[in-house]
């Protein structure tokens, strides 16, 4: 099916949700309100002509200042039946930031949900394990922000395991011998 | 020190002012001292610590083109067999505790190489979660730059390496 | 036993069979070159320890514009200038800090004037971080020792050719003036 057709089956379905359809470099996306999320992802699973059945990818999007609302979740569909794609991005304001999981659509989107928690702190409900899969668990903040600082030397906000391990280099260094 | 039977014309002799020796000591303590040397250099055997792409130098430069074995050199896994530390690759924060406390489990006489950039200063990458070179908690030996640095780069920073416990003295015992 | 598994016990026949390859690289000649001893040449090109040009007449070709620390990704380049007799500029400290730079290049394909260049010698490992923070006397030495006479001349005509004419600037610019190519 064309990416297009695909685009006007969704805004077939579910009307009240899709914000915007978008097309460029021959990659088309769909923008859509998170509310029925598990609704539009299951119909595109389900449906025997669309049956995107390979999650892709999973990925949060910062857009801090630039639009409302201000985050973004995307999911990259990929149907190995058919050899379509189609982009869906779904809107997560900042104040309610949280999105239904896509775990029990595809599997695969486990990992993805817990890296999205661990960079932009977007929880995802019905997710079996959230917690933290790159960042150190006791690690406070969520990198991938904007408004996250960019250097290495983080100050006040640095890891408490990091400033540990100098308070102890520092006190140990009396014990070796050079 | 006391007057012993050491004091007196085949005894203690004062070389420098405070510091007493017993004459002839030194032709057996350079002696030992480069015996002991020796076969430090020659047996420098490293604990593997490949984080990134630097690794890849090191397995190359222990395979077969540019063999490391002919230096002594064999890759023990564990530290407790193993006298330096080649940190080869980026260290992240998450991992510098992991980095000191197999540093710590290493008996002396221990040495330790920061290959490539990124082990010496961070090289690109000054970000949230990157140490900005192992030195910051761990005593540097030899600094090998290259991003990463060519199999003979780093055979030249153990080389030097070698150099430096060639000129050790008096490392041995416990009166150091 | 019969006749056959007895002889094939006793010779390894099997055994030599499989490890017949084994065996036959014993005898063949190792392909490890001797380190410290048999050295090999880097292929041109190489992108190694950092050097600044010197023009015929020993000074440096670098002005100061900061292009090369500009585009540095991990900024290890550090440019400090002064004004000159003339209103001309002055470069009085030029610092590399060899440890964190990553070899890429741009620096020399980034400056118009050819003033810096990356020479093929990369064996300079050392016991300390001072050691290896390259100053302008460094890097001029670097100059001297490692890319005199043909390999100097022939760098740029083979690599990058980012002199200024090249980019057709105009000819009587006055930052071209007094800094042809020599």
């Amino acid at each position: 099916m064309e990416p297009k057709e695909i685009a006007e089956r969704i805004k077939e379905s579910f009307p009240a949700d899709v914000r915007e359809i978008a097309f460029f470099a021959g990659q088309t996306s769909v923008t859509v309100g998170k509310d029925s999320i598990k609704d539009i992802l299951r119909f595109l699973h389900d449906t025997p002509e669309l049956y995107f059945d390979y999650l892709a990818d999973l990925c949060g999007v910062d857009y801090l200042g630039k639009k409302e609302p201000r985050f973004e979740v995307v999911y990259n569909l990929y149907s190995i039946r058919h050899r379509h794609f189609i982009r869906i991005r779904a809107e997560v304001p900042a104040e309610d930031c949280s999105i239904e999981s896509a775990v029990d659509i595809w599997a695969g989107a486990n990992w993805h949900e817990r890296e999205c928690f661990d960079l932009f702190g977007i929880t995802f409900k019905g997710h079996p394990d959230m917690r933290r899969i790159l960042m150190p668990e006791d690690w406070e903040g969520h990198p991938l922000r904007k408004d996250y600082p960019l250097k290495s030397d983080l100050g006040s906000m640095e890891w408490r395991g990091y400033t540990e391990l100098l308070k102890t280099v520092e006190k140990n260094s009396q014990y070796e011998v050079r | 020190m006391s007057s012993t039977i050491l004091d007196g014309p085949a005894g203690l002799v004062e070389v420098e002012e405070g510091v007493k020796i017993i004459p002839g000591a030194n032709a057996i303590i350079t002696s030992l001292d480069k015996v002991v040397n020796w076969s430090r250099e020659s047996s420098l055997w490293p604990m593997t610590f490949g984080l990134a792409c630097c690794a890849i130098e090191m397995m190359t430069t222990g395979s077969s083109h540019y063999d490391l074995d002919r230096f002594g050199i064999i890759f023990r896994a564990s530290p407790r067999q193993a006298d330096c530390l080649i940190i080869a690759g980026t260290v992240t924060k998450k991992m510098a505790p992991v980095v000191r406390r197999v540093f710590d489990q290493m008996p002396e006489p221990r040495y330790v190489i920061a290959m490539g950039s990124c082990a010496c200063s961070g090289n690109i990458y000054d970000t949230y979660s990157t140490v900005l070179g192992c030195d910051k908690f761990l005593p540097v030996d030899v600094y090998i730059p290259g991003c990463p640095p060519r199999p003979e780069a780093f055979m030249d920073g153990l080389v030097k390496l070698q150099e430096k416990i060639r000129g050790e003295h008096m490392k041995w015992g416990a009166w150091r | 036993m019969t006749f056959n598994e007895l002889t094939k016990r006793i010779f390894m026949t099997e055994i030599l069979k499989g490890m017949a390859l084994t065996l036959k690289t014993m005898f063949t000649k190792p392909v490890t070159r001797q380190y410290p001893e048999e050295k090999r040449e880097a292929l041109p090109g190489f992108r190694g320890l950092h050097a600044l040009v010197r023009k015929s007449d020993s000074s440096l070709r670098c002005v100061g514009c900061g292009l090369c620390a500009a585009i540095c990704p991990s900024r290890c380049i550090s440019i400090y200038t002064s004004e000159g007799v003339d209103h001309t500029k002055v470069v009085d400290r030029y610092e590399v800090e060899v440890l964190k730079c990553l070899f890429c290049g741009f620096c020399v394909e980034a400056c118009p004037f050819g003033a810096v260049v990356l020479t093929e010698h990369f064996e300079y490992s050392d016991y300390s971080r001072e050691a290896l923070f390259m100053t302008k006397e460094k890097l001029l030495n670097n100059w001297d020792k490692f890319m005199a006479g043909k390999k100097g001349e022939q760098y740029f005509e083979k690599y990058w050719r980012p002199l200024a004419e090249d980019f057709g600037t105009p000819e009587n610019q006055p930052v071209l003036k007094n800094r042809r190519a020599d």
